[in-house]
């Protein structure tokens, strides 16, 4: 199975949302991350079917989705970012309802509907009004439904905004057991949610894709470049001014662990040490909040399969900073 | 070596597999084995079953129409059936007189009103986006509703004009009446629900309704008799520039439909 976005662009008149994205998705986890205003929804929307791209296309196995049409979706589940329900729902109203427009045989849909309910821990809250849920039981309901139909591609935006920790790593696993011989597609803005289980992390800038690859193989870009020290409060604040500080930690004598990005060697004079990259350093040092492009030498851009480097029309979406 | 390694260990895999099964028929005698494989086959068969059943390739049109039905609040269903009685009423209050006419008027008005709730209900609650994901997606939704409340609303105005035809009022002359506030108060409502930002659309098609029923009384009472002996012809005058008017809405609520309702200010991000 594989889904291909071929030379995917939308456009509103001459603002470009995404620009030319390429990729080949086989069954795996993907991250896709990106600041806010990056193209991520739109590219999500696209590959829902619920946005006609403004040039390109999405084919899965071969064949255009358009040309699908209901037979695609019906292989396809979806959790979009901002999720919406009717309020006289009850949670078992919503699925079974959701279970129609999926084609879910009706007899069938019960059983599953209370068996998916059980396995995101909503177990005896089936005949409780959505609307008396709260967050994090809205977004186990929101996955609930996007696996009624078992689909081949699972497609979740920003999945764990707004969730508590434990609710977060509570729905990483969820993730995690559904994605078995899916495609699945995850984006979010927040790192340690898919440094965990994704196979593949798309990076994804003013609308086009930066870089492709496993959270190590992508990481290795700022390897060398991440460094602690130990340094007094007051030169914590001064060192932030100069270079990219990932964290801040006091220490409580005075002095503060700082952990920054820099590809200097001046950083002798602070007696730091280098340390193993994470995906977040990666992820501070691509959208620094100076907005500066870090395309050159310092990220090496992990080329992205039939993705071409041209140059950028019209004016993108997204960029160096953070919303 | 190796080789006697694997050897070793494939004889010892073998003598645990021997064991297991021994001390299996030894627990649930000779038929037990038969029937294990009895029971998993079957388990398998209803497994297949379930999920041949689960995803028809056809996909369940009927429990798609059905769950629209379903769906549907009762509230819906007894509001339509207040105004049916209504129209059945209205040629009762005055035959021929203006406020039968009026009465007519206003029920064609608030049926429209009940039909707008629940035709725009995916725009406000943010479903639309879910919907439009799903085979049977946002358009057939949509459509589907459309078609509930038009057989629904058609139901409406045949009762008043069966009603009005009983007492001698005219079927034609009361579909008239009926059907201009109705097809005037849909199309306008459908635009406002269409042009507004998702959480107030229902509430702008129900307040468009609600002004155009208004709009047919305070032009009753201004002129009561000039109201009641408008002509027929300007009245299907009325009807046709609505009727299209309203056909060129639910096309656009269609369309609409298609992107999941998605407002056009969310389609670009929040930085410009």
């Amino acid at each position: 199975m594989e889904l291909v976005l071929d030379r995917l662009t939308k456009q509103y008149g001459p603002k470009i949302a995404v620009d030319r994205v390429s990729a080949r998705l086989r069954p795996g986890v993907y991250g896709l991350l990106g600041a806010n205003g990056a193209g991520k929804t739109t590219i999500m929307r696209m590959i829902c079917g619920i946005l006609r791209p403004s040039s390109g296309e999405i084919s899965l196995d071969g064949r255009s989705i358009a040309e699908l049409g209901g037979e695609y979706r019906a292989r396809l589940g979806y959790l979009p970012q901002d999720f919406g329900y009717y309020p006289e729902f009850t949670a078992l109203d919503f699925m079974e309802y959701m279970a129609a427009l999926k084609g879910v045989d009706a007899r069938a849909a019960r059983a599953r509907s209370l068996e998916l309910l059980d396995r995101v821990g909503l177990a005896g809250e089936e005949h409780r009004r959505i609307r008396t849920f709260s967050g994090g039981m809205k977004q186990r309901l929101g996955i609930a439904q996007a696996v009624l139909n078992d689909p081949d591609v699972l497609v979740l935006d920003e999945p764990t905004a707004g969730l508590d920790p434990k609710e977060r790593v509570r729905f990483r696993n969820l993730i995690a057991g559904f994605a078995t011989d899916k495609i699945v597609l995850l984006s979010t803005h927040i790192v340690s949610d898919v440094e965990y289980i994704a196979d593949s992390i798309l990076m994804m800038r003013a609308g086009s894709f930066i870089m492709q690859g496993s959270p190590a193989e992508v990481v290795r870009g700022v390897k060398g470049m991440v460094w602690e020290a130990r340094v007094p409060v007051r030169k914590a604040d001064e060192l932030a001014s100069r270079v990219p500080v990932v964290n801040v930690h006091h220490d409580g004598d005075g002095m503060a662990t700082v952990r920054f990005l820099s590809s200097e060697p001046h950083v002798a004079e602070l007696s730091a040490v280098p340390v193993a990259p994470t995906l977040e350093d990666l992820y501070l040092h691509v959208f620094d909040e100076s907005g500066a492009e870090h395309t050159g030498a310092a990220v090496p851009v992990t080329a992205v399969e039939g993705q071409r480097c041209s140059r950028r029309r019209g004016v993108h979406f997204g960029g160096g900073r953070h919303a | 070596m190796k080789g006697n390694r694997e050897d070793a260990l494939e004889r010892d895999l073998s003598a645990l597999y021997r064991s297991d099964r021994e001390l299996f028929l030894s627990e649930q005698g000779s038929n037990g084995r038969s029937e294990l494989i009895e029971e998993c086959a079957s388990a398998c068969e209803r497994e297949l079953t379930l999920e041949a059943s689960a995803t028809s390739p056809h996909m369940q049109l009927g429990g798609f129409l059905f769950a629209q039905v379903r769906f549907t609040r009762s509230v819906v269903w007894t509001a339509f059936a207040f105004v049916a009685l209504l129209t059945a009423v209205a040629p009762h209050v005055e035959t021929e007189g203006p406020l039968g006419s009026q009465v007519l008027s206003a029920a064609g008005g608030l049926t429209a009103l009940v039909c707008l709730a629940s035709v725009t209900r995916s725009k406000p609650f943010g479903m639309g986006e879910l919907e439009a994901a799903c085979p049977f997606n946002a358009v057939s939704v949509v459509v589907a509703r459309l078609l509930l409340m038009g057989l629904a609303s058609a139901l409406v105005l045949a009762v008043g004009a069966v009603a009005s035809g009983i007492e001698g009022v005219g079927v034609a002359r009361a579909l008239l009446l009926m059907g201009a506030p109705y097809l005037i108060a849909c199309a306008g409502g459908l635009m406002c629900a269409r042009r507004v930002s998702s959480p107030d659309a229902r509430g702008a098609a129900i307040a468009w309704a609600s002004a155009v029923t208004a709009t047919g009384a305070m032009l009753f009472y201004a002129a009561p008799s000039a109201y009641a002996q408008t002509s027929a012809w300007m009245w299907i005058l009325v009807c046709a520039v609505a009727g299209v008017w309203c056909t060129r809405e639910v096309r656009a609520w269609v369309g609409a439909s298609a992107s999941g309702f998605i407002p056009e200010t969310r389609r670009t991000p929040a930085w410009r």
